[in-house]
């Protein structure tokens, strides 16, 4: 077992970093305001960090899927709402490259990946959030073309992506089965954006719904074969909770950084807060569980490279998910208190991490679904051994 | 054409350790960076390199053996070689040492057209190395350059930062420049430059791979300069508190203010 990073990934850590704290440091609190800067996005395309795990044919970097975690980790330090929204801007290339036939790689994957197009991925509707055999938008045959209605909603970077991995029924009565997995196009005939929604935290990002009145695709915009979509959906979904729990790190990780710096030149009744045995507990434990969540979400990667559809993968990406989540709440409660009113001003960005680490128990499955999972693959079975 | 950038790993911690015997740095204790003034030498060197066709860029450095990683995160910005001077002998140079044995390893690379140096390094403050390479070569050199513009193949106008303004020279290759922070904003390397850059071999000479080097010119005992005493300037501060009406405050605080210049 070896817990080293790669020099490589070092390196990698390193470009990022020092990318975060020059380029998007400065601009955080304007992009919570006004809405994010799309060409920051570009230009971390430019820098090479973003797609890594995708062939290089295509222009990704065949790297392992832990180097694109260290990746999220490190902007989520600095904004975690630019993170998600730069990481989904190619989430819809890993679908086509999982997925896809070569011809819809090429024309999706390769301007992609050169920061010329941005993808979105859109599953969840109003009345189909975790539970999605729900879902009412239908991809159905007509012809030599799929005719697309419905609605999809919470999507981020809706009206800002290019293209847009979408998942409706083709056939309801086949259920699970029934599913297929289309890419629509910005522009298309009947392809419309609502307004975009005003959030607790993750401010920066474009959320908003996707509204589908008789889109008219052609057949080569389906991805695999209808019906295959639900199958699709299961296959990504252990790398979506992981994304979220790296990012959820990133986000503990920025707390812990400003509450240590803060309490060790903060001083009370004549001794920095630093000195204060209660304090010193707090930041002990915030550092432990800090460690023990990015240790899960490695793990992850690592068995994400190793076997992504093992039973191993599937417990520990919802266990990775739900303990950063807590973790970053607990944190950033934690280290605002400890900051007091200063850390419950906008002089610091301590209240942003506290907006922002909620939604982190919600996104990409609940921490309650996360447990509902993990308890099933462990007591679903006749006989578990661990 | 090929460009030969000089650079320096220096410590980057502001609370440098001095060896309290030898007056020299204690490496130990802080983190290696490069040079930040040598940072925009390496963005001069690949912006020529990406504006001109079959521009050879070659890095060089001289330190203890930690300083190779300085090298190793040079070739992340795209160069194409690095060579590391790495010896016991080279040990305890000062800036006299250094620039003879520098230039010792420039000439053994062979051909040059234009070497490139930071304008100064923030451990030592010296400003020294570059002109002293030039010194050594016997070629033209320009120091505090914030601008390079190329006239022709071998012909450079560069702008040369002076206290109140700047001088514009025009000057022939080979030669040597010191650059200034005002002469590029150095970019962010790109991974995957970076990451074929980890790949590649950096050449190590010892003082054995130089040729008709006077070893009594290099390190310890090449250089007659002795340190004797290194103090860290005590900062003082004095408070005043000025008393009376908001406008009386505000006179008195400008004649203060005029008293010590600061207007």
């Amino acid at each position: 077992m070896d817990f080293s990073f790669t020099e490589e990934q070092q390196t990698l850590r390193k470009i990022v970093r020092e990318f975060a704290e020059k380029k998007l440091a400065p601009r955080v609190r304007e992009f919570e305001e006004k809405g994010m800067d799309y060409d920051l996005v570009r230009e971390l395309y430019k820098l090479g960090v973003l797609g890594l795990s995708l062939p290089s044919k295509y222009g990704g970097g065949d790297t392992s899927f832990l180097d694109s975690i260290l990746v999220m980790e490190e902007l989520a330090r600095i904004d975690p709402a630019f993170t998600m929204a730069a990481n989904d801007t190619w989430a819809g290339a890993v679908v086509v490259n999982s997925f896809g036939k070569v011809s819809q790689k090429k024309k999706y994957i390769i301007p992609n990946l050169k920061g010329e197009m941005f993808s979105a991925f859109a599953t969840t509707e109003a009345g189909a959030g975790s539970d999605s055999f729900s879902m009412q938008t239908t991809i159905v045959p007509d012809g030599d073309q799929f005719v697309v209605n419905g609605s999809k909603a919470w999507i981020t970077n809706a009206s800002v992506a290019d293209y847009y991995i979408i998942w409706g029924y083709t056939d309801k009565s086949k259920r699970s089965r029934g599913i297929t997995t289309a890419i629509l196009e910005k522009g298309m005939d009947g392809f419309t954006f609502g307004k975009k929604e005003e959030l607790c935290g993750f401010r920066a990002s474009f959320t908003g719904s996707l509204y589908f009145d008789n889109v008219r695709i052609p057949a080569e915009n389906i991805i695999g074969n209808p019906g295959d979509g639900f199958m699709h959906l299961m296959a990504l979904l252990d790398a979506g909770r992981v994304a979220m729990a790296a990012m959820a790190n990133g986000i503990s990780q920025a707390a812990l950084e400003t509450a240590i710096n803060y309490v060790k030149q903060r001083e009370q009744f004549g001794r920095p807060l630093a000195d204060f045995q209660s304090i010193r507990m707090t930041i002990a434990d915030m550092w432990t569980e800090l460690e023990a969540s990015k240790l899960l979400s490695y793990k992850c990667a690592y068995l994400a490279d190793k076997n992504p559809m093992s039973e191993e993968l599937i417990r520990l990406a919802s266990s990775a998910k739900y303990y950063a989540s807590d973790v970053a709440m607990k944190i950033a409660t934690d280290a605002l208190q400890m900051c007091g009113s200063m850390g419950y001003s906008k002089e610091m960005l301590l209240e942003k991490y506290f907006r922002d680490a909620k939604f982190m128990a919600i996104g990409e499955g609940t921490t309650q679904i996360q447990k509902l999972i993990l308890a099933s693959r462990l007591l679903g079975s006749k006989k578990v051994i661990l | 054409m090929k460009i030969i950038v000089c650079i320096k790993q220096v410590p980057e911690s502001t609370e440098v350790k001095l060896d309290p015997k030898t007056y020299t740095l204690d490496r130990s204790t802080s983190k290696g960076i490069i040079n930040p003034f040598d940072v925009n030498a390496i963005e001069e060197t690949v912006r020529i390199a990406e504006k001109f066709e079959n521009v050879e860029t070659i890095a060089l450095s001289m330190g203890p053996p930690t300083a190779e990683d300085a090298l190793k995160e040079a070739l992340t910005y795209g160069l194409d070689a690095a060579y590391f001077l790495s010896d016991k002998a080279f040990a305890g140079a000062d800036t006299l040492a250094t620039s003879y044995t520098i230039a010792k390893a420039i000439e053994k690379i062979g051909s040059y057209d234009l070497i490139l140096c930071g304008k100064q390094a923030i451990d030592g403050d010296t400003a020294q190395v570059g002109p002293g390479l030039a010194e050594n070569l016997n070629i033209a050199q320009t120091t505090n350059v914030k601008k390079i513009e190329f006239l022709d193949e071998s012909t450079l106008r560069v702008e040369s930062e002076l206290e109140d303004g700047y001088k514009i020279i025009e000057l022939k290759l080979p030669a040597v420049l010191t650059v200034t922070k005002e002469i590029n904003i150095p970019r962010i390397p790109n991974f995957k430059i970076a990451r074929l850059a980890l790949k590649k071999t950096i050449v190590k000479w010892g003082i054995q791979d130089l040729d008709n080097i006077d070893i009594s010119k290099v390190g310890m005992d090449g250089s007659p300069t002795n340190v004797i005493k290194v103090e860290t300037p005590e900062i003082k501060k004095d408070t005043i508190y000025l008393k009376g009406t908001p406008s009386e405050i505000a006179n008195e605080l400008i004649e203060k203010l005029k008293e010590r210049h600061f207007i």
